[in-house]
């Protein structure tokens, strides 16, 4: 008998758990509003983790099994579609779209068509050195002494002034460029040059790919030094793909998170084998001979071909590729996206922070002492120094070795003719305070002792720094949160997303599970319902 | 006496079992999990006719019981690249296409040519996308069905295999279709589009698209044209563009 009531009292006890424990929208599988929330649920899930609507098996699956299964869920995480997604949302997070950037200026780049206007070199400079004045070739074939020489055709013309001028024209030579190697194009003869180094007046030889000052000099063989606007075009929208594609291998081959900020790999394809192997040599605007890898030699036809390569020394993840570099030029600029995208955190001064325009304080070179700026720059100067040693409005390192933290050179009176120290070094100081910092490299301008750390150490020194203190990883689940769940969190759920962060954490920053964890999450899962 | 005490004790584990699962799991009791006043402690209460999500209800307020206000999941528009990737795979291959090869292959498509205009960021000038329902939306979503939906429609015509069909799968093609065909069909359309089951005896969520199936059928003679009308009705309804 005790036994009988004993067993009876289990059974009411447990009774009492299974039924009324479970919450109501896990209770009613059986129901039809419970296989309206699953579908739905369903739906959320395959637009949010794949980018598209759910299958109709998948539907009936739901309607079958009476719930969304983990197995689904596992799927959906595996998919392509979800490499989709998360390359929209770390698009979404870094902006890698430099189309608007300009690679190379007018002595290496083309203008005409190549058909009915031969392609010529843009630049005054190549114009005035091969004719004689601001003018592009005949349309015509270039005709060739009995040495090979290019000749050309003497004319005097009339500016728009009446005031008159000599020029001398050569024609067209016919030539399969890189970008169409089964096509031939017309291009001026004398930008058509294919010498790998000539000599010029002052008796010096230099190298095509670095100088344009020769008149011997062209672009090279097959163009190689030279590109058009839909080659650079191209370019551009590669140098976007290959952060997407970094960030697609991490997830891909299921790395840690962490790798997003530390990781060394790189992809290159054809196209930037080409660019980073012949259309680097010449410095300018975005670029030097250093990129602190080596580069796979691709034929510019292979932009299809993605082949990885290992980075050196300065280089961290995301940090350093030159989809981030050339997007967010300035060093504080990408000290600022790191702390939005990877901090979750936003410079923000007070309200009141800015004194009247005529307070003397605003004469303060300094940033972090000048009123109104100190309440950001504080932050941002010693987080920009991170990157103290990468070009800025360029992707290339500052090493050490070719870059000192301070030249005698840049520090003398010749410092101002070179060009080198006009862009990187402090040539002239325009305060009696910057005084001592003549010579020195930009980035040591009112450089603290720790700000001279963080230069040394570069980019991998604020993410390390980001990963110790758990920062990056509250972030990441932050953003994921946000992403998925459509808003960011609220002050209620700050406990949510520590746990989040710390599974995160605790699970080797698998991005993957991450995302599982959310959309488990009761808070996903039911939603709201869409007429509130 | 010792029965007793035992039974007393296996409540108290009952009782505390479903306490302790309460504080484990506090989510709320009905479909409703949002409230609208978060500091207030309330019990929401479902409407007996739930159907869908769509449903419109009120929240009833009895403030007697306890609940930990949650903040579910905001409702999303879909976006512009979502519908460039669902669209595709809901009708068979076909898109919203702009320009097409002598082969006639896509080259490109209206959701590319008008994604800035819809909002789509391009991190150039645009660094976030937009996500509301604008009216300018709703006249790309309308577009985009009826040019959509007319060639679906026109290939389902010619496909006998139901099962390959995107729009009419549960439809006779020589148009004489018994009326719970086209029920089925409709259901068919409900769950594949909206997420949204209707069960096989009951037309409650399909009446509306049978109406406009039946009155376009009789405006126009044209089975096709009943089927467009019912798939631009379907694509362009938030339950299809909301998530």
């Amino acid at each position: 008998m005790r036994t009988k009531n004993r067993i009876l009292g289990a059974l009411v006890a447990m009774l009492s758990v299974s039924v009324l424990c479970v919450p109501s929208v896990y209770a009613q599988v059986c129901s039809p509003k419970q296989h309206q929330t699953e579908l739905q649920y369903l739906r959320r899930l395959s637009l949010d983790l794949r980018g598209e609507m759910p299958s109709v098996k998948e539907l009936k699956a739901v309607v079958e099994q009476g719930h969304v299964t983990e197995a689904m869920i596992d799927n959906m995480l595996s998919s392509t579609g979800f490499v989709h997604q998360v390359r929209e949302y770390h698009r979404n997070l870094l902006w890698p779209n430099v189309t608007n950037l300009t690679l190379s200026n007018g002595n290496w780049r083309f203008g005409g068509n190549g058909t009915s206007v031969p392609y010529y070199l843009t630049s005054l400079g190549r114009k005035q050195r091969y004719r004689g004045y601001n003018a592009r070739c005949l349309n015509e074939p270039a005709k060739f002494d009995s040495n090979g020489n290019i000749t050309c055709k003497q004319e005097t013309l009339k500016d728009r002034n009446g005031k008159p001028y000599t020029l001398c024209r050569e024609g067209y030579v016919k030539i399969k460029p890189y970008w169409a190697p089964d096509k031939e194009y017309k291009f001026c003869a004398y930008d058509a040059q294919q010498a790998e180094s000539a000599k010029h007046t002052n008796g010096r030889t230099y190298n095509c790919g670095e100088s344009t000052a020769p008149k011997g000099c062209g672009c090279g063989p097959n163009m190689r030094y030279c590109m058009t606007n839909t080659v650079q075009a191209q370019l551009t929208k590669d140098l976007g793909e290959q952060l997407l594609r970094f960030v697609q291998n991490i997830i891909d081959k299921k790395q840690p998170y962490t790798n997003v900020i530390t990781g060394k790999s790189l992809q290159i394809n054809g196209r930037l084998s080409h660019y980073l192997r012949y259309q680097t040599k010449a410095g300018g605007i975005f670029i030097n001979k250093e990129q602190n890898y080596s580069v796979p030699a691709l034929k510019y036809s292979e932009g299809t071909r993605w082949v990885e390569t290992q980075r050196k020394q300065l280089h961290a993840g995301v940090l350093t590729l030159p989809g981030f570099l050339l997007k967010f030029s300035a060093n504080r600029s990408r000290a600022n996206r790191f702390y939005n995208a990877f901090l979750c955190k936003a410079f923000q001064a007070p309200s009141s922070g800015l004194p009247p325009a005529s307070d003397r304080c605003h004469d303060e070179p300094n940033l972090m002492k000048r009123c109104g700026c100190k309440y950001c720059h504080q932050s941002v100067e010693p987080a920009a120094a991170y990157w103290g040693r990468w070009m800025e409005s360029g992707l290339a390192p500052l090493n050490l070795d070719t870059y000192p933290t301070f030249d005698d050179v840049c520090a003398g009176s010749s410092g101002r003719n070179n060009s080198n120290c006009r862009r990187f070094y402090l040539v002239t100081p325009g305060h009696p305070d910057e005084d001592p910092y003549r010579g020195k490299l930009r980035a040591y301008l009112f450089a603290t002792p720790e700000m001279a750390k963080n230069i040394e150490q570069g980019p991998i020194g604020i993410a390390q720094k980001s990963i110790d203190s758990g920062a990056f990883g509250q972030c990441a689940a932050t953003n994921v949160w946000q992403w998925l769940m459509g808003h960011a969190p609220y002050s209620q759920q700050s406990n949510i997303i520590t746990k989040l962060a710390e599974q995160f954490k605790n699970g080797k920053y698998s991005f993957s599970q991450l995302a599982k964890a959310v959309v488990m999450s009761p808070e996903y899962k039911q939603g709201r319902l869409l007429n509130q | 006496m010792k029965s007793i005490t035992q039974m007393m004790l296996f409540g108290l584990v009952a009782v505390f079992g479903l306490v302790a699962c309460q504080d484990a799991a506090p989510v709320p009791k009905q479909t409703t999990p949002v409230i609208k006043k978060p500091v207030e402690r309330v019990v929401t209460v479902a409407p007996s006719k739930f159907t869908n999500h769509w449903t419109k209800m009120e929240p009833k307020t009895t403030k007697k019981g306890e609940m930990e206000p949650r903040y579910g999941r905001k409702p999303l528009r879909v976006s512009i690249d979502q519908l460039r990737r669902s669209i595709p795979k809901l009708f068979n291959g076909l898109t919203w296409a702009r320009k097409t090869n002598s082969e006639g292959k896509v080259t490109e498509t209206w959701f590319d040519y008008y994604a800035r205009t819809l909002g789509e960021a391009d991190y150039l000038q645009l660094t976030q996308n937009i996500r509301e329902a604008t009216p300018l939306f709703m006249k790309f979503m309308d577009d985009m069905a009826g040019a959509v939906c007319e060639k679906a429609v026109e290939a389902d015509l010619k496909e006998a295999n139901g099962e390959k069909r995107s729009v009419i799968r549960y439809w006779g093609i020589d148009g004489k279709a018994a009326n719970y065909e086209v029920n089925r069909n409709l259901r068919f359309l409900r769950l594949k589009f909206h997420a949204v089951l209707v069960e096989p005896n009951s037309t409650k969520e399909i009446e509306h698209l049978r109406k406009l199936y039946d009155a376009t059928l009789a405006a126009t003679k044209s089975v096709s044209k009943a089927w467009q009308n019912v798939c631009v009705a379907i694509v362009t309804s938030p339950e299809f563009f909301a998530y």
